[in-house]
């Protein structure tokens, strides 16, 4: 009986044994150990929290893919995203929550230049390394000396760029000549319109376009009505118009240009992009020929451009917004960075990403002295209902149509 | 608890000075903590409770005291802010030495504007002060030297981040204990009474005597010149003001709900309002979302509107008064003590 027993136990350990080595190699890579623990912001109520709420989507879709393909390092991933309530000073306190308490090995930026550029300095202090997938601000970036890495392929002096580029390619007759700006009163579109040190920007890009800037204003933060101001780009004959702007007024002054009858030739959302694009649908007719930009596309063949333009389609969009791009781009950044270089030390972080290429949502990125991708940008303009990639020439899905329908 | 020995006892000696031990202690153990720690999270929250104390015991002067409800505080704090930031900018003047000239220049707008504005009452004087905040708001958007919306850099403390972090929480803890005690001055003086006499009739008040004009324009211009100094060392702590955010009418709105809850017109009122809601809120902040915070301090106003006007201070006034005539039975007193 007891040697029964027994050859009753040999066969069932070795069952079990055999059991767990088949669910060992069939089970997914899994990390173990303690885990990396990347923490950050967002305003995921107040001001920001529409596109905030995407971005913690965003993260949360990554965090999911990482772990499931083994982690970082062999090791777990761990997020810890705390609400700033889009508000600088709560964004302070909390980072320095997650560098002293929660010992975040790496750093995420918050959304927008507004709330980021306070907690700049906190992270420089720490010798921290800041993925910034939140915001643009050249001067912010080249204070940093590369600690703040990028993932927006073009900064705010380069917004128009695109635009002007797309301009030279037009017939010299058939180009139009009289330039308009609505600037709203924030840093960040105030750069886009003058450049920095004299380089870039739109008074810039379009005088060397031959262009003449015939209406040049400013419109404080919370405008609602541009009645006036499109009446004077109307008056002073203007067939270019640049709104540089937030995304709520320059749908407003889309809504605007088309009460009012005004037609110019060219229509630019050129100012924040990060939710416009998506929001055209909205707008029916007012929308119908209106020129923005973005970072990628999904027709250009960039690593898994697909994969997120299916997934925020799966979230009701028909077109990816910028911030989905840039915000899972510069996790893709932080993957390959961490993987490459083997370590989580921040200088040698550095020293990986400013040498290296990576391959992202937002194109097959090379990192500059001052921590911002090399540039590029997608031109699109609204037609027949969709957005349509009209520069650059290669990624063209229809051609421009100018003057605007 | 321990708001409870804040109590103002006009009969218990022993419970007064319980009280200024108690207070003693807590600053030292704050000091103590200060210098100790290094804990920057939690260095850096506390800092932003002392910055807010400041600014509410401010408000409370003529808010609390006087009745004068002031939805426009930022206005003095980002006129502060954008005075440091300016002699920064041009002059290369450390905002830790400037912050006084910042609270000097709120407090010359807070007599300029106290004119016009301090002839109102009631719902109009409220409402003025936030039409104020979003005038000056665009001004500072306009003017050339303040560098519109592009806003103004100051340049980071060469020192590690604990350093940095200490020295903003002891140049705020050293702010809100002045503060709090010219406000406990304030509420023992003739000048406290004439506020709550205000208060309590404006016109009665005037009719025996006390210069109700002069009383609210010194009252303002000190609340001024309390929230400009503090906003001076506030440009220096976020290295980076611009008109949206320092005029953010946030700050005005959570000023007045810190006070309202801890208890308005007392000097104990924002030194138990001020930390009770920034702690509550950082700790709901990291625990659970910060949708909840908002829901709770919601409830918690609209509970204390309805039954405990006075706040948390009126609420543990009137526990005591209860609870008076049964520490008096107990020690066996059966009639009121008549001092002397």
């Amino acid at each position: 009986m007891t040697q029964l027993f027994r050859i009753i136990r040999r066969h069932a350990l070795s069952g079990v044994a055999m059991l767990l080595l088949a669910t060992v190699h069939l089970a997914p890579a899994r990390a173990a150990g303690t885990p990396i623990v990347i923490g950050g912001t967002l305003g995921l109520t107040g001001a920001f929290a529409g596109p905030s709420a995407e971005y913690k989507a965003v993260y949360d879709y990554w965090l999911n893919e990482v772990n499931k393909k083994g982690g970082l390092l062999g090791r777990p991933v761990k997020m810890t995203i705390y609400n700033d309530e889009s508000t600088p000073t709560i964004a302070q306190s909390l980072y320095n929550r997650l560098i002293d308490t929660d010992h975040a090995d790496l750093l995420l930026s918050p959304y927008t230049t507004f709330v980021g550029g306070a907690i700049v300095p906190i992270v420089l202090s720490h010798h921290k390394l800041l993925f910034n997938g939140g915001f643009v601000g050249i001067n912010i970036f080249r204070a940093a000396r590369g600690s703040i890495i990028g993932s927006y392929t073009y900064q705010e002096p380069d917004y128009t760029r695109g635009l002007f580029e797309l301009l030279k390619t037009l017939p010299e007759q058939q180009r139009p000549k009289r330039v308009a700006i609505f600037t709203a009163q924030n840093p960040f579109p105030l750069v886009v319109r003058d450049g920095v040190n004299g380089q870039g920007g739109a008074i810039n890009y379009a005088k060397a376009a031959g262009a003449t800037v015939v209406v040049n204003e400013q419109y404080p933060p919370g405008t609602t009505d541009f009645t006036g101001l499109v009446q004077k780009a109307k008056a002073a004959h203007a067939d270019i118009l640049l709104e540089l702007g937030l995304p709520d007024d320059s749908l407003q002054v889309a809504r605007t240009i088309q009460q009012q009858g005004y037609k110019p030739a060219i229509f630019c959302v050129c100012g924040s992009q990060v939710s416009t694009l998506p929001a055209w649908p909205k707008l029916g007719a007012a929308a119908e020929g209106v020129i923005g930009t973005t970072v990628s596309w999904p027709n250009q063949p960039y690593r898994d451009l697909s994969k997120i333009a299916a997934f925020f389609k799966r979230r009701g969009y028909e077109t990816v917004p910028t911030y989905g791009i840039v915000s899972y781009a510069i996790l893709q950044v932080l993957e390959q960075a961490v993987d490459g270089a083997k370590t989580l030390d921040q200088d040698k972080l550095k020293s990986y990403i400013l040498s290296h290429e990576f391959h992202t949502v937002a194109g097959d990125l090379k990192y500059q002295a001052d921590g911002t991708p090399a540039y590029s940008e997608i031109v699109l303009q609204y037609l027949h209902g969709k957005n349509e990639v009209v520069w650059p020439k290669q990624f063209q899905t229809s051609k421009p149509t100018i003057p605007m329908p | 608890m321990f708001a409870l020995f804040f109590l103002p006892s006009r009969h218990g000696q022993r419970r007064i000075v319980g009280g200024r031990l108690a207070t003693l202690a807590i600053a030292a153990g704050l000091v103590g903590y200060g210098a100790m720690s290094s804990n920057l999270g939690a260095i850096d929250t506390l800092g932003t409770v002392f910055m807010y104390l400041v600014v509410t015991q401010a408000w409370n002067i003529l808010g609390g005291y006087g009745g004068y409800l002031n939805f426009g505080m930022v206005t003095y704090f980002g006129i502060g802010a954008y005075a440091s930031a300016v002699l920064f900018q041009y002059f290369g003047l450390s905002p830790f030495l400037t912050a006084p000239l910042a609270g000097a220049a709120a407090a010359l707008f807070g007599l300029l504007i106290g004119i016009p504005t301090l002839r109102l009452r009631g719902a109009y004087f409220a409402v003025i002060t936030i039409i104020i905040t979003f005038a000056v708001q665009l001004l500072m958007l306009d003017l050339p030297f303040t560098q519109g919306a592009l806003g103004i850099f100051l340049s980071p403390l060469a020192a590690n981040p604990v350093f940095v972090e200490r020295l903003f929480y002891f140049i705020f803890f050293a702010l809100a204990a002045t503060a709090t005690t010219l406000v406990f001055a304030v509420e023992n003086s003739n000048f406290g009474w004439a506020l709550v006499a205000i208060r309590e009739d404006e016109d009665a008040a005037e009719v025996i005597g006390v210069r109700t004009t002069a009383v609210k324009w010194t009252a303002n211009a000190l609340a001024a010149f309390m929230t400009g100094t503090v906003g001076g060392i506030y440009a220096q702590r976020i290295l980076y003001i611009e008109p949206t955010g320092t005029f953010a009418l946030d700050i005005s709105l959570n000023v007045v709900l810190m006070a309202v809850i801890g208890g308005a017109g007392t000097w104990q009122g924002p030194v138990i309002g001020v930390p009770l809601v920034l702690l509550v809120a950082e700790a709901l902040r990291v625990t659970v979302t910060s949708e909840v915070n908002r829901v709770i301090f919601s409830i918690i106003v609209i509970l204390i509107a309805l039954f405990v006007p006075g706040g948390i201070m009126g609420l543990l006034q009137e526990v005591r008064r209860r609870m008076r005539p049964l520490v008096r039975k107990s020690a066996g007193e059966t009639m009121p003590r008549t001092g002397g």
